[in-house]
This record gives C-alpha cells, sequence and structure tokens, in this order.
C-alpha cells in the first residue's frame, strides 16, 4: 500500500517546491520560470483581471514565505505533499482563496446592509422568498408543497454520490457537460447519457414515494407539480416550521 | 401538463433542492486533496470518500468549478504567434522547397550545358606550362600565357560585326572530350610567337596572322582544323600594358573604330546571351563577342607573374596562383558585368565593368561595392594600392581616389 502510495507521488515537483520552501535561489528560478506565469494566467482565469493580480501576488508572497513563524519564515510550499501536479494544487489554492473571499464578501455585505422601513431583506443572504400567503386558495397547497420537497430531498439523498455530484455539478455548478466529464473521468456523451438517466430515475422516485408513501392520487400529484411551478423559490424549513 | 412542462419543473426542482442543501457537517478537503482529486490520482477509497463530501459540499464543488474554468481559459495568444502558425510554415517550406528544385535544376541544366567547353576549375597539360611572365614594360604589349582551358573556353565563330578583331571561324567542339584538347598541335612557345604584337602595331594585323598560323597548322596536323579555337583570340586583343599588370584601354581615347566595334559588340552581347550563360560554353554566333571580350580583356595581370585574375564573363572571376595551371573561380557580384580591372598586389584586385559597377577586393574572396563617381561604364582601372585606382569611363572620363572610393575626383 506504501509503495502504491509513493508511486501516485510527483517527486519532481515535491522536490522543487522542497527547495523553494528552504530558499533554494535556484529552485526559486526555475519555480518563476516554470509556474509564475501559469500562477498569473490561472488568477486571472478565476477571479478576473484585476482582482487576478492581486490573487496571483498574494499567493506568491506566501509561496515565498513572507510570513514567520516561531521565528522563521514559513512557506506556503509546505503544505504541498506531491499529491498532485504542483501546477493543479496551486490553482486549488488560488481557487479555495478566491471563494473564501467571496463568501466573506457576501457575508460582510449582508452584515452591512441595514433595512428600511422593516421590509427590506438582505438580497445577497438568500434568495428572496415570497412570503406564504397566509390565506390560500387551496389549504392544501403549502402540504402538498411540503411533500413534494421532503420526498425530493429523500430521493435525492439516496442517489448515488456520483449520480448526486453530476446532477449538482450540472445543475448548481453551472458546469459543461465536458467540463463535467473531466472532473469525473467520463467522456461527455456518458456524462450527458447519465444525467439524463439520473434525472428520469429521480422523478420516477419522488413520483413514487408521492403515491405510495403519501398516497396521493394522480390529480394530487399533479397539482404538486403545478404549485412547485408557481412558487418560487421555497424554503423547507419554511414550510416544515408551517406545518408544525 | 405536458411532459415537457414536467420536466422542465422536476429539472427546476432538482436544482434549487441541491443548492439548498445543507452540508455534509465533515471538514472540507484541502487544496491537496482537491488537486490530487482533480487529477484523479486519489484511491478509490479516497475518491468515494471525496465524491461524497462533494456531492452536499457547495462550497468545494465551487473551487473544482473555479479549477477547471482557469484550466480551459486559453492563455494569451504570444505577440508573433502567428509566425508559427503550422498552415503559414507548411506554406512557406513548400514554397521553399519549390524554389530549391527549380534552382538546383536550372544550375544542373546549365552546368550540364556548360561543362563540355567551360570547366570552373581548369587544368593545363604540363607541357603546356606557360612561360615564366613579368610585368611588361610600358608600351610592350602584354602577353598573354597561353593555356589549354582557354582552347576550351574560347567561343570560335565572331559575328560579322567584329572586324578588327576578327578572327577565322573554327567549328565548335562543344562536346571535346579533354583527351582531345590534350592533342592540340601547338605548344605554348609557338602561341608566344604568334602572339607577340609589336608597339604601335594595329590589331588587325593579327588576325591575318593568326590565320596563316592557322592553315599551316590545320596543313601538319590533321584534324587539327576541327580543335577548338586556338587562343589566338587573346592575342589578337592585347593593349599595351599599362604599369603595374594591367589590361585595359591602351589610351584615354581609344581608336574610334575599335571603340565602336567594341560598344557594338557589346550591345548585342547584352541584347541576346543571358549573363547566366556567360562564362558557359558558346553555343551561338551570339555569344561569340562575349568569349571574345572576355578574352581580350580577361587576363589581370599582379606583380606576381604566377598570380593572375581573369574575368570569365558577365560577373564571374578566376584567379590562379600558379601561372594559369589551375584557376579557382567566384562570382564578384551577381549584378556585375565586367569588362577590366587592375591588381597592384597579389592580394589586392579592383574590377569594373558596365552601369557603374566598381569592386574591390583585399583578400582575393571578399569583393565590396564601390559607389561610382557617374552612372556610366567603366572599361578601364589602374590601381596602385587597394585604396588608390583611377577609373575610365566609355566616354574617356578619369576619375581618381585614394580612400577606396569614399571620394572619386575628375582627372584631366
Amino acid at each position: 500500500m506504501l509503495e502504491s502510495y509513493l508511486e501516485t507521488l510527483y517527486v519532481a515537483d515535491l522536490a522543487l517546491a522542497g527547495a523553494c520552501s528552504a530558499g533554494n535561489g535556484v529552485a526559486w528560478d526555475v519555480f518563476v520560470a516554470q509556474y509564475r506565469p501559469e500562477l498569473n494566467r490561472a488568477a486571472r482565469a478565476i477571479a478576473g483581471e484585476s482582482q487576478g493580480r492581486e490573487l496571483a501576488d498574494s499567493l506568491y508572497a506566501d509561496l515565498f514565505g513572507l510570513r514567520e513563524s516561531e521565528g522563521r519564515r514559513k512557506s506556503l510550499f509546505e503544505y504541498f505533499h506531491g499529491r498532485s501536479k504542483l501546477g493543479t494544487w496551486l490553482r486549488a489554492v488560488l481557487a479555495q482563496r478566491h471563494v473564501d473571499e467571496m463568501r466573506r464578501a457576501s457575508q460582510t455585505e449582508s452584515l452591512d446592509e441595514t433595512a428600511s422601513d422593516g421590509q427590506q431583506e438582505s438580497v445577497l443572504a438568500k434568495p428572496k422568498m415570497p412570503a406564504l400567503p397566509n390565506e390560500a386558495p387551496d389549504p392544501e397547497r403549502a402540504r402538498l408543497l411540503a411533500m413534494l420537497q421532503a420526498a425530493l430531498m429523500a430521493v435525492l439523498s439516496a442517489l448515488d454520490s456520483r449520480d448526486r455530484l453530476r446532477l449538482a455539478h450540472y445543475y448548481v455548478d453551472g458546469l459543461t457537460l465536458a467540463q463535467i466529464g473531466k472532473l469525473l473521468g467520463e467522456h461527455e456523451a456518458t456524462v450527458s447519457r447519465k444525467l439524463d438517466r439520473t434525472r428520469r430515475d429521480v422523478r420516477k422516485r419522488v413520483e413514487a414515494r408521492l403515491r405510495e408513501k403519501k398516497e396521493l392520487s394522480e390529480a394530487q400529484l399533479h397539482m404538486c407539480i403545478e404549485y412547485a411551478r408557481e412558487e418560487w423559490p421555497f424554503d423547507l424549513t419554511r414550510v416544515l416550521s408551517a406545518r408544525d | 401538463m405536458a411532459a415537457n412542462g414536467r420536466d422542465t419543473t422536476m429539472d427546476w426542482l432538482i436544482r434549487r433542492s441541491l443548492a439548498s442543501t445543507p452540508g455534509s457537517g465533515e471538514i472540507c478537503p484541502g487544496p491537496e486533496v482537491l488537486a490530487a482529486y482533480y487529477e484523479r490520482s486519489l484511491d478509490p477509497s479516497e475518491t468515494a470518500r471525496c465524491e461524497t463530501h462533494l456531492s452536499q459540499c457547495a462550497h468545494c464543488r465551487e473551487q473544482l468549478a473555479m479549477m477547471v474554468r482557469a484550466e480551459e481559459t486559453p492563455q494569451p495568444v504570444p505577440h508573433r504567434s502567428w509566425l508559427w502558425d503550422w498552415r503559414l510554415l507548411a506554406s512557406a517550406a513548400a514554397v521553399l522547397l519549390f524554389l530549391t528544385v527549380w534552382g538546383v535544376r536550372r544550375s544542373v541544366s546549365l552546368r550540364v550545358s556548360s561543362t563540355a567547353n567551360e570547366p570552373l576549375v581548369a587544368m593545363s597539360r604540363p607541357e603546356q606550362t606557360p612561360p615564366q611572365q613579368s610585368a611588361p614594360p610600358p608600351g610592350q604589349p602584354v602577353e598573354v600565357a597561353p593555356s589549354a582551358p582557354h582552347d576550351v573556353l574560347v567561343a570560335p565563330q565572331v559575328s560579322d560585326r567584329a572586324t578588327a578583331r576578327a578572327r577565322p571561324a573554327v567549328p565548335e567542339e562543344p562536346s571535346a572530350p579533354r583527351n582531345e584538347i590534350q592533342a592540340l598541335p601547338l605548344n605554348g612557345r609557338d602561341y608566344e610567337n604568334l602572339l607577340k604584337v609589336k608597339p604601335g602595331a594595329k590589331s588587325a594585323n593579327q588576325p591575318s596572322r593568326i590565320a596563316g598560323a592557322r592553315k599551316e597548322e590545320a596543313k601538319s596536323v590533321p584534324g587539327a582544323a576541327s580543335s577548338p579555337a586556338a587562343p589566338s583570340t587573346m592575342s589578337a586583343q592585347v593593349y599595351p600594358g599599362m604599369a603595374g599588370g594591367t589590361l585595359g584601354a591602351a589610351s584615354a581615347a581609344p581608336d574610334a573604330n575599335e571603340t565602336a566595334t567594341a560598344d557594338a559588340l557589346r550591345a548585342k552581347q547584352m541584347e541576346s546571351a543571358p549573363r547566366a550563360k556567360a562564362f558557359g560554353a558558346a553555343r551561338s554566333g551570339a555569344l561569340a563577342p562575349l568569349a571574345e571580350q572576355r578574352s581580350a580583356s580577361t587576363i589581370i595581370q599582379t606583380p606576381d607573374p604566377k598570380v593572375m585574375w581573369r574575368i570569365a564573363g558577365g560577373d564571374f572571376v578566376e584567379r590562379t596562383e600558379d601561372g594559369g595551371a589551375t584557376w579557382r573561380g567566384q562570382v564578384a557580384d551577381p549584378d556585375a558585368l565586367l569588362t577590366s580591372g587592375s591588381a597592384p598586389t597579389t592580394k589586392v584586385c579592383w574590377l569594373v565593368g558596365k552601369v557603374g559597377m566598381i569592386l574591390v577586393t583585399k583578400d582575393t574572396t571578399h569583393w565590396k561595392k564601390i559607389l561610382p563617381p557617374i552612372p556610366a561604364d567603366f572599361v578601364s582601372i589602374d590601381a596602385k594600392n587597394g585604396s588608390s585606382a583611377t577609373l575610365v569611363a566609355v566616354d574617356g572620363q578619369k576619375f581618381s581616389t585614394d580612400n577606396e572610393g569614399k571620394k572619386w575626383v575628375p582627372v584631366r
């Protein structure tokens, strides 16, 4: 097992990172020549032209080890263990930093916003949700929507993680079939086929669940879908709280 | 509800459900694991755990999405990347290949046509080694050392316009093998006697003497009449030598008839003979004036009798260091139409030609083009060294320089 682990290591990149971490000048020259342009390009692709430059410079400074810990210079290279290519690892670090920055910025903005006359809500904190109608024409509306949402969550949770991940990449992350295929190691056509199969499977299971466990009729099932089309978005928590 | 509508609704529901799903509660993997997962270098169990987490963690999925988009972003195109476009390179390579093949075939065809009569490096028979020649005193004719290659190089047919320099037409033997050349009946001494010209003697006398000599030769040696032209063509054109071993016009004001004839010959040469064939075999009468011109003003003496230059026609010049036994040729300038030259030392040589052509070399190999004082045809040059020279234009004007042609001063 150890041997198989060692065989997966990128030894050359690990050696370069180790030498840079130790402050080897030649190693730094090699790193700058080979990876600095790629680092800048990836940062621009992730964060845009203006923020990308800043993102790349910040990472470069941490790689160089401008921070000190316990009296010694600490380089970000120490966290690279050779389990991937150095370039990929650098992209992962850039992406992580940018996502964290974006989330931090969104939370900061939501805290900074002040509601005026008690009606305004944060736009960025969570999607704007229309208030549940207190007097819905159909009293079953809320119950049907809640059952639909619960069935959907249960079916999605029961999916194979890979199928679920595929759905998430497509529906939530907005990736293309080719990009999903690259991440999952599948051909683009395979991704498309499996997505379609999973979607049909989810729909069947949701409907089956609603018919069997909730004992909904076809008409009620139809109403569930209709209400779901009209309601946008809806929060499971609020629906469940209202029901309870 | 239509099936499509239901599917659309289901897609929307799935999207919303996945987006609002709370996280798995597990600690998110660091960049090391994400990068390894990205490259699929994790083992199967690690991959499964990672995918389970990713399927529930929008934060980690967001990072992965950025990584895959960043990798696909095209790199900025370098400034001159179009130069390395394979299509452009392929087209350029095809054009270059075509030009190379065309050039090789053209040169091969030229060499085939000229090989029999116009070897670039010529060898003479040992028994015909030209005698030692010293710089003739002023006024004495310049004796041109005969050698077999000249017999081969010279095109015998002369146009009707060549009166003063007329020589009997001798059938050309373009395909004459070298062994026949070896069998020339006349040796160098005989040629010397034929070539000697008394001072002041008109060159018009030469052809008759030579013609007479040829007749005698034809009588004595069977097949001699069919031999290539004797080097008398050179002899007929000797001019009184100038100091320093120059070869050119006898005086500043040459005979008008000869000048007109020379001009006519040169004009016809320019009209009919491609420059590429200038040093090739003479195939037709149109090339005869060129050959005659070359033979007439070809040899450029140096202070060393063993070292000589020779204008082989057009832009081609040859040099010998063994008195004419072997010659080494080169193109002095591809645009040149050389007519005369002067070699004040064994290393330095000045060449002049048509359309203001002036060339000089100080190492026998590299030629430097000198700006002319006037854009005229030059007929002769008298050089003292590598920097000082006096040249004569076709209209008789003289110009001198002492700084390698940077400045020319008219000479009266």
